[in-house]
C-alpha cells in the first residue's frame, strides 16, 4: 500500500504546491491524479518515486519511508517502479531495443529473457519495424510508446505514468487507456496516472480520482480496491 | 559477467561514436607513450652497455726492483688464471718514468732528473666484465699483497663503470621525470575527452540513474572508455617501437660496425616489461576516468 501522510512541498516560484496532503493506495489499483496545468500532479509522482524530498510529511510504500531508504534500497525500488515522463526521456543515441532493454540490463538480467521480454513488449507497441531505429529519429507519439515499453518491459509493481498519451493520435490513446485499465487486474500491477486529458479519463474506468487545486486534494481515491488485495500483490522495497 | 560485457561494448560503441577526437586522444597517448619507452629503451641498451661492456678496471701490481723475469712470469700466469683478465702488460722503470713525464706535462721537470732506477717496476692488469665480476676480481688480486714473494704494493689504478654509470642514473633520472610527465600528460589527454563525453551523455547518464541504475553501471562504460584509450595508446606506442627496433637496428648495426641484434643487446622490451607498461597505461587511463567523472556531478 502507498500511503501519503501531511505532504507538504514548496518551490521559490510555487510556494505551497502540495499543501499538507494526505492519501493511501491499494495495491493492484488504478488511480488518477488530476488537475490544471501546474497544479502539483507531476511533482506528486515525483515524490512517491523518491526523485523529489518532500519538505515534510511521509510517503510509505508497504509501511517504509521511502525518504529514509539507504541508497542502495532506493535504487531497488526505483527498479520495481516504471515511469513514463510527460517527454520521454530516452537515450536518443541508442536503438529502440536498447531503450526497451535498459532497466532490465539495470537490473541484471541478460539473454534469453531479456530477448523475450524486449520482443513482447515490441510487438505490444507495433515498435517491431523500428527495434534498431536510434530513438532520436522516432516521432513524439512513437517516443511515447517506447517509454511505456521500456517501463513496463522489467514488470514493475508500480508504474507512474505521466500525462501518458500525450503525443499520441486517437487510436493509440484508446488502446493505450485500454491497456492501462488492464495493469492492475492482469499484470498485478499498482498504477497511478497524471493527466488533464479527459478523453483518457472516460476510456480508463479507473478506481479513484484524486484531484489536485491550490496544493490540496478536492476528490479523494476510493478507499476499497476493486479486487481483493492477496498477500502476492504487496508492494515490496 | 555479462554486465561487464555490456559495459564495454558501449563503451566501444562510444569510441566508435567520435572516431576523430577518440583518435586525437589515443594517438596523443601513443606519442607521448613512444617518447617515455625511447628513453626508457635507450636507457636500458647503455644499462647492458654498463653492464657488459663498459666495466673496467686497472689495477697495478708493483713489483720488487730486483725480482727475475721467471719470477715475474710466475705472477703474470697466476693471474692470467684469474677470471675477467683481459690483459696484463709489464712496465719497466723506465717506461713508468715516462708515462708520469706524460701524466704531469708542464710538470715534468719536477721528476725529470730522477733515475730510471728509482721507479718500480709493475704488471698493469685489465679486468673487464660484469660490473661484479670486476669488482671480485679487484678484491682477488688485492688478496695477493702479502702473500704472493716479489710484491710490494697493489693499487687501483682506474675503476671507468663510474662514467657509464653516470650515464646511466642521468638518462634514468630523465626517463623517470619523462615518464612521469608523459603519463601525467597522457591522463590529462584521456580526462579531457572523457570529460567531454560525459558532459555530451549527462542527460543520458541522470535518465540511467533516475532508472535505479548502481554508481558501477553508470561510470563503468566510462571508466572502460579510459582503459581503453590508455591501453589502445600503449599498444600503438609498444608496435612502433618495436618496429623501431625490427627496422632501425640493421641500419645502426652498420654505422656502428657490428650488427647490434647479435650482440645480444635488449633491444625491445621483456615480455614483462610490455605487460607492466600496458597496465600502467591502462591504471592511467582509469584513473583518469575517475578524474573526469569527479568533476561532473551527475
Amino acid at each position: 500500500m502507498i500511503e501519503v501522510k501531511n505532504l507538504h512541498k514548496s518551490f521559490p516560484e510555487k510556494p505551497g504546491l502540495i499543501d499538507c496532503i494526505s492519501f493511501h493506495i491499494y495495491p493492484c489499483t488504478l488511480t488518477v491524479f488530476t488537475g490544471k496545468s501546474g497544479s502539483g500532479k507531476t511533482t506528486l509522482l515525483k515524490m512517491i518515486r523518491g526523485e523529489i524530498a518532500p519538505d515534510k510529511g511521509r510517503i510509505k510504500i508497504n509501511n517504509k519511508d521511502i525518504n529514509r531508504l539507504r541508497k542502495k534500497s532506493i535504487r531497488i525500488f526505483r527498479q520495481k517502479t516504471g515511469i513514463v515522463y510527460q517527454e520521454p526521456k530516452l537515450l536518443n543515441d541508442r536503438s529502440v531495443v536498447e531503450n526497451i532493454a535498459l532497466p532490465l540490463r539495470i537490473a541484471g538480467i541478460h539473454g534469453t529473457v531479456l530477448r523475450n521480454r524486449v520482443e513482447k513488449m515490441l510487438e505490444l507497441f507495433s515498435l517491431t519495424p523500428f527495434a534498431f531505429t536510434f530513438a532520436g529519429k522516432m516521432s513524439g507519439g512513437e517516443r511515447q510508446k517506447i517509454s511505456i515499453a521500456r517501463a513496463l518491459v522489467s514488470s514493475p509493481q508500480i508504474l507512474l505514468l505521466d500525462e501518458p498519451v500525450s503525443g499520441l493520435d486517437p487510436d493509440s490513446q484508446e488502446e493505450l487507456g485500454t491497456l492501462i485499465h488492464s495493469l492492475p487486474t492482469e499484470e498485478n500491477i499498482t498504477v497511478i496516472v497524471a493527466t488533464h486529458n479527459s478523453a483518457l479519463l472516460e476510456n480508463l474506468g479507473v478506481h479513484g480520482i484524486l484531484t489536485l487545486k491550490n496544493g490540496k486534494i478536492i476528490s479523494k481515491p476510493q478507499t476499497n480496491p476493486v479486487q481483493s488485495v492477496s498477500k502476492d500483490s504487496e508492494i515490496i522495497i | 559477467m555479462k554486465s561487464i560485457i555490456y559495459q564495454f561494448n558501449h563503451a566501444l560503441q562510444e569510441l566508435k561514436k567520435r572516431p576523430i577526437a577518440n583518435l586525437v586522444a589515443v594517438g596523443t597517448v601513443s606519442l607521448a607513450l613512444l617518447l617515455a619507452g625511447l628513453i626508457f629503451l635507450a636507457s636500458q641498451v647503455v644499462g647492458y652497455i654498463e653492464n657488459n661492456w663498459g666495466n673496467g678496471a686497472l689495477v697495478a701490481v708493483y713489483l720488487e726492483n730486483n725480482l727475475s723475469q721467471t719470477k715475474i712470469d710466475q705472477i703474470k700466469n697466476r693471474l692470467n688464471k684469474m677470471e675477467g683478465i683481459s690483459s696484463i702488460e709489464y712496465i719497466s722503470p723506465a717506461q713508468a718514468r715516462k708515462k708520469l713525464i706524460k701524466g704531469l706535462q708542464k710538470d715534468a721537470s719536477v721528476i725529470r732528473k730522477i733515475e730510471n732506477n728509482f721507479y718500480p717496476q709493475s704488471l698493469e692488469i685489465v679486468i673487464k666484465g660484469e660490473k661484479s665480476l670486476v669488482s671480485s676480481t679487484q678484491e682477488k688480486i688485492k688478496k695477493l699483497d702479502g702473500l704472493v714473494t716479489g710484491i710490494t704494493d697493489i693499487r687501483d689504478v682506474q675503476k671507468w663503470n663510474r662514467k657509464v654509470g653516470n650515464i646511466i642514473h642521468i638518462l634514468t633520472f630523465i626517463g623517470i621525470i619523462v615518464m612521469s610527465i608523459v603519463l601525467f600528460a597522457s591522463g590529462y589527454v584521456i580526462m579531457s575527452t572523457i570529460r567531454l563525453n560525459i558532459e555530451n551523455k549527462k542527460e543520458e547518464m541522470q535518465i540511467i540513474k533516475l532508472m535505479g541504475a548502481s554508481p558501477g553501471f553508470i561510470k563503468g562504460p566510462i571508466l572502460i572508455h579510459g582503459i581503453i584509450q590508455g591501453l589502445l595508446g600503449a599498444v600503438i606506442a609498444f608496435f612502433l617501437l618495436w618496429g623501431f627496433s625490427i627496422f632501425i637496428f640493421p641500419f645502426l648495426s652498420i654505422l656502428v660496425g657490428f650488427s647490434l641484434p647479435a650482440s645480444g643487446i635488449p633491444f625491445f622490451f621483456s615480455y614483462n616489461q610490455v605487460i607492466i607498461g600496458l597496465g600502467l597505461a591502462g591504471l592511467t587511463g582509469f584513473i583518469a576516468g575517475q578524474a573526469a567523472l569527479s568533476t561532473v556531478k551527475i
